[in-house]
């Protein structure tokens, strides 16, 4: 367990990566990082589910310009995990995994907002590093870009590896205790909307080409 | 922003045009200033502003104004059009074509994984095409490569894509309908699906959609 933890927050951390600081080719998209991962614990179709519903959810998240949209990657990767590390120890049968599926999306959505506020404060510490940059060029250290630039792109890693760490961890032991709490009937409401997950992705992407 | 990114790209450029250690440091924090476009595009800027340096160090026909000048202008004008292609139009696109497809195919067939391979494959075209043409195309014609933006092909029948994504949609909302969905329930998916295209007007983040429908179901779940 603490094994596969560790491993998928490292694969989450070089994915948050893509977000913005290298690369963007999108494989921090959850239509991809939540099959990644799901390969990865070898669950690939849960990983699928996951990927296609945060997905079509967050389909219009764009950053224009200087804004920064709230973080998808980061919720898919701790979304998936959580959902095929505990799963199977659940309680209840097979009948209500869509109800558990239901309250991790829950509980791990408000983690894109959360994780969105360290990216401003990182973006604010990048422009001090560029000042710093600024006197160290003038000083004459001109290998110092190379370095800066790579220190700041570990450090976006490192947001992302034990962010997805420390919230995956605490969601192994909370989420199957919290869920064993709820009442049988508000179980098979959960069930009833995890049906109803498509129709609300579906509508929302409908939504986003409306208004293009 | 993007200036740091910027000035690294160009180190290789401006170590080798001002092997003077003054003037290598001087460019160095001509590029450190104030920088942000789009990141594919940027590329484009990347190849104009090591052309213009390259005059400016052999020549001294262009002056350093001129590329502040022209970075500050088109990095603004490339960021609004690579925001509206790639994040607004192409990205959305190609990835409703996954999600698409692994709807459709997840339990039928073994394959249903490709969706998001043919989304990565689909998305990185454009988006790795951009990068390399628009270094190259912005080093050989210089300011004159926003002519050339018009005539891109591509850019037309992206922007209107959303005819294509609209009826995908439409067409998978009508086979979850009917395939995972059985009589009077159709119902409550029309319903929810309807709202949800309604409520549109007041533009709700999708955390708060995901909470209402939570909520919505929990207290049917005690009603029925």
């Amino acid at each position: 367990m603490i094994a596969e933890i560790a491993s998928v927050s490292f694969i989450g951390g070089l994915l948050s990566l893509d977000v913005s600081a290298w690369g963007q080719i999108m494989v921090s998209r959850p239509i991809v990082c939540g099959p990644l991962i799901g390969l990865l614990l070898g669950d690939l179709k849960t990983g699928l589910i996951i990927g296609v519903l945060l997905e079509l959810i967050w389909i219009n998240v764009i950053s224009v310009g200087a804004a920064i949209p709230p973080d998808a990657t980061i919720v898919a990767v701790t979304c998936t995990t959580l959902i095929i590390l505990t799963e199977s120890k659940l309680s209840l049968g097979s009948d209500f995994h869509g109800s558990y599926r239901m309250v991790v999306l829950a509980l791990t959505m408000p983690l894109a907002e959360f994780f969105k506020t360290i990216d401003v404060k990182q973006r604010k510490l990048n422009a001090r590093f560029v000042h710093y940059l600024d006197r160290e060029i003038l000083k004459g250290n001109l290998k110092a870009v190379g370095k800066v630039n790579n220190f700041s792109l570990f450090l976006v890693f490192l947001r992302g590896f034990l962010f997805s760490l420390v919230a995956i961890s605490v969601g192994v032991y909370i989420l199957p205790k919290l869920f064993s709490y709820l009442p049988y009937a508000m179980l098979v409401g959960l069930n009833f909307a995890y049906r109803l997950m498509p129709a609300l992705g579906l509508a929302i992407a409908f939504n986003t080409f409306r208004g293009l | 922003m993007q200036n740091l990114g910027f000035l690294y790209i160009l180190v290789p450029v401006l170590d080798k045009l001002y092997p003077e250690k003054e003037k290598r440091i001087q460019s160095y924090r001509r590029h450190l200033e104030f920088f942000n476009s789009h990141p594919y595009f940027a590329n484009v800027l990347v190849g104009i502003v090591a052309r213009l340096e390259e005059e400016m160090a052999k020549e001294g026909e262009v002056k350093s104004e001129e590329i502040s000048a022209v970075k500050m202008s088109m990095g603004g004008a490339f960021g609004g059009i690579g925001d509206s292609l790639f994040w607004g139009a192409w990205r959305p696109f190609t990835a409703l074509v996954a999600c698409v497809l692994v709807i459709i195919f997840l339990g039928k067939w073994e394959g249903a994984w490709l969706g998001p391979v043919i989304f990565l494959f689909l998305y990185n075209f454009l988006h790795f095409h951009t990068r390399f043409k628009g270094v190259l195309e912005g080093y050989e014609k210089k300011t004159k490569v926003v002519r050339l933006l018009k005539k891109m092909y591509y850019l037309r029948t992206i922007w209107s894509s959303h005819v294509v994504g609209l009826t995908l949609v439409l067409l998978t909302g009508l086979v979850v309908l009917f395939r995972d969905w059985e009589a009077i329930e159709r119902l409550y998916f029309l319903a929810f699906f309807l709202s949800i295209i309604l409520l549109n007007r007041w533009r709700i983040s999708a955390a708060r959609l995901l909470y209402l429908l939570i909520g919505i179901s929990c207290v049917g779940g005690y009603i029925f």
